[in-house]
């Protein structure tokens, strides 16, 4: 059974203290739901990090279904960190393949700014160990900090060249509509942003910020009829490294992607250079770098230098995060995965508007949670 | 425990052999810094503690290790020193346990 993203809605990416987490989600829903009115969706999965945390709200998938009005179908969430959203997206793509079902809305919401900048830091480090990690005071931040020193220190590379990324997703935020930041920075300013967890700083980091993105999924079964023009998925991979940094051989190699990417590009039988654009988990300057080498896109201690080259850039030769990125489009953590995988929908149809992305016709979305624990890697590819 | 491989953090099934019957170990106290961080902004447990500097320790044995590192300027803190365990009663995770370094005199 073939699988296919027939239609996408996102909310703009942002502080939202109008829109409670269920008309977050409802509102991106609803936006890819009406782009395809004839479809009713056999099953709803709603990916989420800390709902219970920000909202005093579980159980979102009921709740979605319900305010949606839909009652007597299969709705739950699915929880892996900041990889929720690439998580709910697998599990849709093998309900689909299965052939139970034949229609999934995929909806991620997050909502992060109703919290303190404290309150935010201890939500997000529940993605690493409580018992090893966050007891000893040690923030999710200062954890990519920690890999951050290893790797430029091994490497020897350069600061001006780490701030590339950041730059490059700024760039291509500045006309993406639904991007929390339309705003151009330079190297030197991240370079003498405030520092957050040395070496990280400010500008390395993805903003907190409120979000929601949905996508609608179906079977080969239900694609006739449609007025959308469908992409189709053609790998859906997830990968486990052990749990934290700790307990690794090598900090410095990201598993997880690297076992993904690997399974997803041999099921997809493609090499890297059919890839057309990688919408990458930007989540700081430093996992942008380690994924992209993982994932073997760059040599080991090369991809800040590639960045800093132009390879990444919008129209080079391998454009990374075309409409932001986590930095810059932002990172509503649970719904991220949802909203690349919208974001590579609108490439691949041609409607990414001055972030097109030329002859696009394979795009890979890359969503982590934890330092690279958990790993979705999907393949898109445009359907003539 | 069947194959000797050590682990931390403590495990009931060894990674290597797949082995149910593991023994506990006492960590060596001291290690190597191979990695940290000053971080400014900590988790509300933490309020008021900030700066705090988070290093990664690698003990003789191999095992690395997370833990605040303290009784140190942080301007003098730097990658590749001596390091002395201290295992602290915590009332901040479920088990009462928490890390922490302290450079070595020698260092």
């Amino acid at each position: 059974m073939r699988v296919y993203a027939v239609s996408a809605g996102m909310v703009p990416v942002g502080k939202h203290p109008e829109l409670d987490i269920d008309e977050l989600m409802v509102r991106s829903s609803i936006e890819a739901l009406d782009k395809v009115q004839e479809l009713r969706p056999d099953r709803i999965i709603v990916g989420n990090m800390f709902s219970g945390v920000s909202s005093h709200q579980e159980h979102l998938g009921a709740l979605l279904a319900s305010s949606l009005g839909y009652s007597g179908i299969p709705a739950y969430k699915v929880e892996a960190s900041c990889g929720s959203g690439g998580v709910s997206i697998h599990n849709a793509y093998i309900a689909i393949k299965s052939g139970e079902s034949d229609a999934v809305l995929v909806t991620g919401v997050e909502k992060m700014t109703d919290l303190s900048i404290p309150q935010v830091t201890s939500a997000l480090v529940m993605a690493d160990s409580n018992r090893y990690t966050a007891s000893v005071g040690a923030t999710f931040i200062s954890l990519n900090a920690i890999t951050h020193r290893l790797y430029t220190k091994r490497y020897g590379v350069e600061r001006e060249d780490m701030a590339s990324f950041p730059v490059i997703s700024h760039r291509n935020a500045i006309h993406s509509p639904h991007a929390m930041f339309h705003k151009e920075i330079k190297k030197e300013d991240v370079i003498s942003s405030p520092i957050v967890s040395d070496p990280i700083r400010l500008l390395d980091s993805s903003p907190v910020c409120d979000g929601a993105a949905s996508i609608m999924l179906v079977s080969e079964n239900r694609l006739s009829k449609l007025p959308t023009q469908p992409v189709e998925i053609i790998a859906s991979e997830v990968a486990v490294n052990l749990f934290s940094i700790y307990e690794r051989e090598d900090p410095l190699i990201y598993d997880a992607t690297r076992v993904a990417f690997r399974k997803a590009m041999q099921k997809s039988d493609l090499d890297i250079d059919k890839i057309d654009f990688i919408e990458l988990h930007d989540a700081f300057s430093v996992t942008a770098a380690l994924s992209l080498e993982s994932m073997g896109v760059s040599e080991k201690g090369r991809a800040p230098a590639d960045a800093s080259n132009g390879r990444f850039e919008l129209h080079g030769e391998m454009p990374i995060n075309t409409f932001g990125g986590l930095k810059a489009r932002g990172h509503p953590v649970g719904a991220t995965g949802v909203y690349q995988a919208a974001e590579a929908y609108l490439q691949l149809t041609d409607a990414a508007g001055k972030n097109q992305v030329n002859d696009a016709r394979i795009g890979v979305i890359h969503n982590m949670g934890g330092v690279d624990t958990t790993t979705a890697v999907h393949i898109m590819r445009r359907v003539n | 425990m069947k194959c000797g491989r050590e682990n931390f953090p403590p495990l009931k099934v060894c990674r290597s052999c797949g082995s149910r019957h593991m023994e506990s170990i006492a960590l060596p106290d001291r290690g190597i810094l191979d990695s940290y961080t000053v971080l400014m902004v900590t988790a509300s447990e933490f309020n008021g503690s900030a700066p705090i500097i988070i290093g990664l320790v690698r003990l003789e044995n191999g095992l690395k290790v997370i833990g605040q590192v303290k009784g140190i300027r942080l301007e003098e803190i730097k990658e590749g020193m001596q390091m002395q365990l201290q295992v602290k009663q915590t009332e901040k995770n479920t088990k009462g346990v928490s890390y922490e370094f302290m450079p070595t005199s020698s260092s």
